[in-house]
């Protein structure tokens, strides 16, 4: 653990930061969220052939 | 009267080429699955005259209608690791009952078909396949009355498809479905008849159209819909996506369904585990944060066709220039057969908006934030996601609440801060451990540091959002009042790694 003497101070300076990203998330957070979502639907995804998609399964 | 009941031996079933079930593989993977159990199979019961609920269904919707009908009643097979005799069966002294009950492995039914087909089937789940520990958490508990001897069993239900009022999909639909009945509030259990109705909008008994034209992904889709899922329907996913997926909602309790394609001939599996091994070396990570399914080299599917619990791999095979397709290969008893997966369907729970790539989001984002405030530490961690109930996870708590007796459980201060939070009732859980605790020799999962319980009715995606966060020594939670959300600070004295949520069937 990186830190083995957590005190009330520190909770509520953490509690302090996460108010202002929930709620009144700066645009810099938008932003940085924006990005973490386009990089993981950036995985390669496979090719899309139509008539693969239309295939039935019996 | 007992004269419907014959106690054999399990070996004589495995023999007896009138209670082979067609095609072969689907018979030779099940005498296979016995056989490797610890202990196996050595005693088998076979009940003749069963009336089968899905096979009844679909007699009265088809068979039963023809001007020569078929026969209305079914085999099922009992099997049991104990020996016993007809006698003892009959006799039913206490000690038999105990005997049966523990050492019960499930039973198998049988269609009167020509040729013979597999019905209903529930095997207990086996812990090893080809020498892998495998992990079922998608398992669930089937009770079985056997001649008024109460018994149950753990396991990934199967059947494989009777080619007339079913096909495969019909089949692999109904192998994620009936898992989910006593697990997800508001899902019937469903007959294949039903399923089939349901997929292609019948509300009349059934022709030969099903089996000559099979289901395609957007009519398995609707028969989830009315079932009463939010499906997920994922499309073309690459290898690493399809094991990510499968991975979080096997883990969730929840087994999805892979669409495929063997050549021209397209075909549907169920996803019911996976093994656990090591990672690749070194561990990918997407910003210093690995992932859970990275450490899963196979998964293990239900194929009505090839048989139960076998174990699939994945990987990627270019096709040309920048794209590629996710082969898939199956390790059957008659060797490895390759197939294209054209997508993933995974039946979600209702009013859970929040999909699992923004999870994943979301999850890096905390990581980071606890990496800036130094509670965890600046080295690689693995996140391991799940969609749980939040009762299920209040209850998982308390039971495994850090004591002497316990001492890797959850500290004191995180379950009295976690039951005491208002939630809705699935919630988005997500488990942090440093990749150096995670020892690839040990198919257990490794110690949690950190863990975030996200509102799985968020709905927006851009905005970081957690109900409950513990960091190592910090809670926060953001309390859903009248007047409000309310962020709560707490202290945890006493905190350390604890053990990861269990992954047991959840009610």
């Amino acid at each position: 653990m990186a830190d083995q003497k957590p005190n009330r101070t520190d909770a509520v300076e953490m509690a302090k930061e996460v108010e202002r990203i929930i709620r009144h998330t700066p645009p810099d957070v938008i932003r940085d969220m924006e990005k973490r979502l386009q990089e993981l639907r950036q995985t390669p995804e496979a090719s899309t052939s139509d008539e693969l998609m239309h295939k039935r399964a019996g | 009267m007992f004269e419907r009941f014959q106690v054999v031996r399990a070996a004589d079933v495995f023999a007896d080429e009138n209670l082979q079930p067609y095609p072969e593989n689907v018979a030779d993977r099940l005498r296979e699955v016995l056989s490797s159990l610890d202990p196996p199979a050595r005693t088998a019961v076979i009940e003749s005259d069963y009336t089968d609920v899905d096979y009844s269904a679909s007699y009265y919707d088809q068979r039963g209608r023809s001007f020569t009908p078929d026969r209305r009643v079914t085999k099922r097979i009992h099997f049991f690791a104990a020996e016993f005799s007809d006698e003892d069966l009959i006799e039913a002294s206490q000690h038999t009952i105990s005997t049966m009950q523990d050492s019960y492995l499930g039973f198998a039914v049988l269609r009167p078909e020509t040729p013979v087909t597999l019905g209903r089937t529930v095997i207990a789940c086996p812990s090893t396949i080809r020498r892998h520990p495998v992990r079922f958490p998608t398992r669930s508990t089937t009770k079985v009355d056997l001649a008024g001897i109460p018994l149950e069993v753990e396991s990934c239900p199967y059947m494989s498809q009777d080619a007339k009022i079913m096909v495969c999909a019909t089949a692999a639909l109904w192998m994620s479905s009936s898992n989910l009945v006593d697990k997800i509030p508001g899902i019937p259990f469903r007959t294949t008849a039903e399923i089939t109705a349901l997929a292609m909008s019948l509300d009349r008994p059934f022709g030969p159209a099903v089996v000559q034209r099979g289901l395609s992904i957007v009519e398995m889709e609707q028969a989830f819909i009315r079932m009463g899922f939010d499906p997920r329907r994922h499309e073309f996913p690459s290898a690493d996506r399809i094991v990510e997926i499968c991975h979080l909602f096997s883990d969730s309790g929840i087994p999805p369904v892979l669409g495929i394609t063997f050549g021209p001939v397209g075909h549907a599996v169920t996803v019911v585990g996976y093994t656990l091994g090591a990672p690749p070396d070194p561990v990918p990570a997407f910003r210093d944060v690995a992932s859970a399914h990275q450490y899963v080299p196979y998964l293990v599917v239900h194929d009505d066709q090839r048989g139960m619990y076998l174990l699939a791999e994945l990987e990627d095979d270019p096709v040309d220039g920048d794209r590629r397709t996710a082969v898939l290969t199956l390790h059957t008893p008659n060797g490895p057969e390759r197939a294209r997966c054209t997508a993933i369907l995974v039946p979600f729970p209702r009013r859970v908006m929040l999909d699992a790539l923004e999870v994943t989001a979301q999850a890096g984002y905390w990581i980071e934030f606890g990496k800036r405030f130094g509670v965890i530490e600046d080295r690689k961690v693995v996140s391991r996601k799940l969609l749980v109930r939040s009762n299920s996870y209040k209850q998982k708590l308390l039971e495994n609440r850090r004591s002497p007796s316990k001492p890797d459980g959850y500290p004191k201060e995180l379950v009295d801060f976690a039951r005491a939070l208002p939630m809705p009732r699935y919630v988005w859980l997500i488990e942090v451990s440093y990749v150096k605790d995670w020892d690839p020799t040990n198919p257990a999962l490794p110690p949690v540091i950190a863990e975030f319980v996200l509102d799985s009715t968020l709905t927006e995606d851009r905005r970081p959002d957690f109900l409950m966060a513990h960091f190592p020594g910090r809670l926060l939670g953001n309390v859903v009042k009248e007047s409000g959300v309310e962020l709560v600070p707490e202290t945890v004295s006493d905190d350390g790694d604890h053990l990861p949520f269990p992954d047991i069937p959840r009610p």
